[in-house]
């Protein structure tokens, strides 16, 4: 069988494999991948050096180290779990008919041993092919479903979920690394069978909690826009008792050639009518395609109409394309629009208004908001860590979505002053493959 | 630049003509197309001419075998930069428009209550879809484009007071004109080369400086007062070099 000390090597490798084509970018930044690489590739040689397959448990320090990683880049302990058991499930896959095999078919004597030492380090070479396989088919599904998104967008932690999750892989790779020790090849399997079952089981139950979520936030919203539609229809219902007697009035005027008064009558049904022409801002962002955003931006709706701040609306291009990161692209969205809300809230002439455009390349949001002017305030200040016009204000939103956007290597933001208003335009590539 | 209107409301495409013949004082090269007929326009497109700067209103519900999106789409096969506005009398209609990539400039709920807000919005939309076209700047022969980004700015350089590379910004310098102040991703040498104008001085390490626009130099504040009470606080070394500046530029002219 494989020498136990090369199979901690090849387990390194595996792992650089992992964290190259499923974790770097998504999970994990340059420098914490080279890190996370250099403490796999030292743990491969010490176990080769020393020949002493106790370093396996030196994947323990890898694990916790990845875990705090991505735990601190997402802030959501269930992803940085869910990868370590991903990337732990997958590896166990591409060994199941390559080196696995060959171990097996060694122990029923299919093979000899010295047929088996000659090919094994094909075998080798196919588990690492295989593993490349499989990691991009993950990779494209991860971006095709956009899991990650709905996973990160789910309103608690579920620490205990996670904490529950890390257990099991642990005990299962106890199990198996115990079996590898002690050579009891079934206990090995078994638990190769475990780690993959449990993944499985896992993987359902989290997909129906993100599904779950997903319709609970989708019907929150179409009741909300029930709510404003049937506003609109009582309205509508008044509007249609008053509205034939306001004609029959108009056309006695105009028979009677009293012109003036027929002029301010129909100016009665306009502005009696105004809200119910008026355009329905609910129905615009419809348009933006993407539940989560439609929901940030239905509050903002309600919350400008509460400070009675006027809002116009223009979207030309739905959402569901953006490159970015969904919780990135909604902590940036929400900054930009508590930013514009705050200073047109304290403002003569409350107004704001928001673009959603795009081109083939790129989505552009533009946000022009009023504003107190202050020529003692330089337009880079606003973007200064802890600085705020306003008392009791941390002042970090435009410092952070700065340092977002900055961490996306085609995202843009411009920021103007003009004609009295302040002017923030933020833009981002699309997909080329947009999964909606 | 040729503004074809389609509307399947007489009454309505009246009132959009009114509003752009309105416009004609601020867009000298408007032009009004003659062709008007929704029903005939999608058999008229392959033959126009249709320019980058040319700008389509077309209503979405035209009440035919096809609607101003079949028309849309038919015209981004011979353009795909010209700017198309979309007019629907309610917001819900223009859903459609989207995923077509199409990538309408925009679309005008129709609101003729209020035409004043209406012809804002006309000539705002008109504004943007004109900000490449040569002709828009022909009174203005400074134009200077940056690219921040995405984006492409169009500037007049008369109008620049001065640009400043932003330290602790990384890339990103501040542009001040004489009504408007943004903070776009540029580096300044690469501004300093393309702006070759004889009254801006390039010489300073962090700024340009449009010699035009001084007003006054305050050296004991180290301050200098451009057009539009825009105030530049620099050292008093740099304040030396663009008082020398502006000598020779007077000298020279």
């Amino acid at each position: 069988m494989i020498d136990n000390v090369y199979f901690v090597f090849l387990l390194s490798i595996n792992y650089i494999l992992a964290i190259w084509m499923i974790a770097y970018k998504q999970f994990l930044s340059i420098r914490e991948s080279l890190g996370l690489t250099s403490l796999l590739v030292i743990q491969g040689i010490i176990s080769i050096w020393f020949n002493n397959t106790y370093f396996t448990s030196l994947l323990l320090l890898f694990f916790i180290a990845q875990f705090i990683f991505v735990t601190r880049k997402l802030n959501d302990w269930l992803i940085s779990s869910l990868l370590l058991v991903f990337e732990d499930a997958i590896i166990l896959i591409s060994w199941l008919p390559t080196i696995d095999l060959w171990n097996i078919l060694l122990l029923k004597r299919v093979v000899s041993p010295d047929t088996y030492m000659t090919y094994l380090f094909f075998l080798v070479i196919a588990q690492q092919l295989l593993l490349a396989l499989l990691f991009l088919v993950t990779r494209y599904i991860l971006k095709r479903s956009a899991v990650l998104n709905a996973l990160a967008l789910l309103p608690k932690k579920h620490r205990g979920l996670s904490l529950t999750i890390l257990f099991c892989l642990f005990f299962s790779i106890g199990l198996q690394q115990s079996g590898v020790f002690n050579g009891y090849s079934v206990a090995y399997f078994y638990s190769t069978f475990i780690v993959i079952g449990f993944t499985v089981f896992f993987s359902w139950n989290i997909f129906l909690l993100t599904k779950y979520y997903k319709e609970k936030q989708y019907s929150m919203l179409l009741a909300e826009m029930y709510a404003g539609e049937k506003q609109k229809i009582e309205l509508a219902t008044k509007f249609r008792h008053t509205y034939k007697e306001l004609l029959a009035d108009l056309t006695v005027d105009l028979k009677a050639k009293n012109l003036d008064h027929a002029s301010q009558k129909l100016s009665n049904i306009i502005d009696y009518s105004d809200s119910f022409l008026t355009p329905n801002l609910y129905r615009k962002i419809s348009m933006v395609n993407t539940p989560s955003i439609q929901g940030l931006l239905t509050n903002f709706i309600r919350k400008c109409d509460t400070a009675s701040i006027d809002l116009t609306i223009q979207v030309t291009q739905d959402l569901s394309s953006s490159a970015m990161n969904l919780v990135d692209f909604i902590r940036c969205f929400s900054i930009i629009l508590d930013n514009a809300y705050e200073a047109a809230l304290i403002s003569p002439e409350k107004s704001i208004f928001i673009e959603i455009e795009g081109d083939p390349d790129y989505i552009t949001i533009t946000i022009k908001n009023t504003y107190i002017e202050n020529s003692e305030i330089a337009l880079q200040d606003f973007f200064q860590n802890n600085f705020s016009t306003k008392e009791n204000h941390q002042g970090k939103g435009l410092h952070i979505f700065s340092k977002i956007v900055a961490s996306y290597k085609k995202a843009t933001y411009r920021i103007s002053k003009k004609d009295h208003f302040f002017i923030l335009v933020f833009s981002v590539p699309k997909l080329k493959n947009p999964t909606v | 630049m040729i503004i074809y209107v389609i509307e399947d409301d007489n009454q309505q495409r009246k009132q959009i003509i009114h509003y752009l013949n309105e416009c004609k004082t601020i867009f000298f090269d408007l032009e009004l197309s003659r062709l008007s007929n929704h029903l005939t326009f999608m058999e008229d497109i392959p033959k126009l001419t249709i320019n980058d700067n040319d700008v389509f209103f077309l209503d979405i519900d035209l009440k035919t075998t096809y609607t101003g999106i079949d028309l849309a789409l038919e015209i981004r096969k011979y353009n795909t930069k010209c700017s198309i506005i979309f007019l629907t009398s309610l917001e819900d209609k223009a859903i459609s428009v989207l995923n077509n990539n199409i990538f309408p400039l925009g679309y005008l709920i129709k609101n003729f209550k209020d035409s004043s807000e209406t012809k804002e919005i006309i000539t705002e939309m008109i504004k943007k879809s004109q900000l490449t076209s040569k002709n828009f700047w022909r009174f203005k022969q400074d134009k200077v484009t940056f690219s921040s980004g995405s984006e492409t700015l169009f500037f007049n350089a008369r109008d620049i007071c001065y640009i400043q590379s932003l330290k602790g910004f990384n890339g990103r310098v501040l542009v001040k004109t004489l009504n408007e102040e943004t903070i776009i991703e540029a580096k300044i040498g690469k501004i300093k080369k393309q702006l070759q104008q004889d009254y801006m001085m390039t010489s300073l390490q962090s700024y340009i400086i449009n010699l035009e626009n001084i007003i006054s130099i305050d050296r004991k504040n180290e301050q200098i007062l451009f057009d539009g009470q825009q105030l530049l606080s620099i050292g008093a070394k740099s304040i030396d070099k663009v008082k020398k500046a502006l000598q020779v530029y007077s000298d020279d002219r």
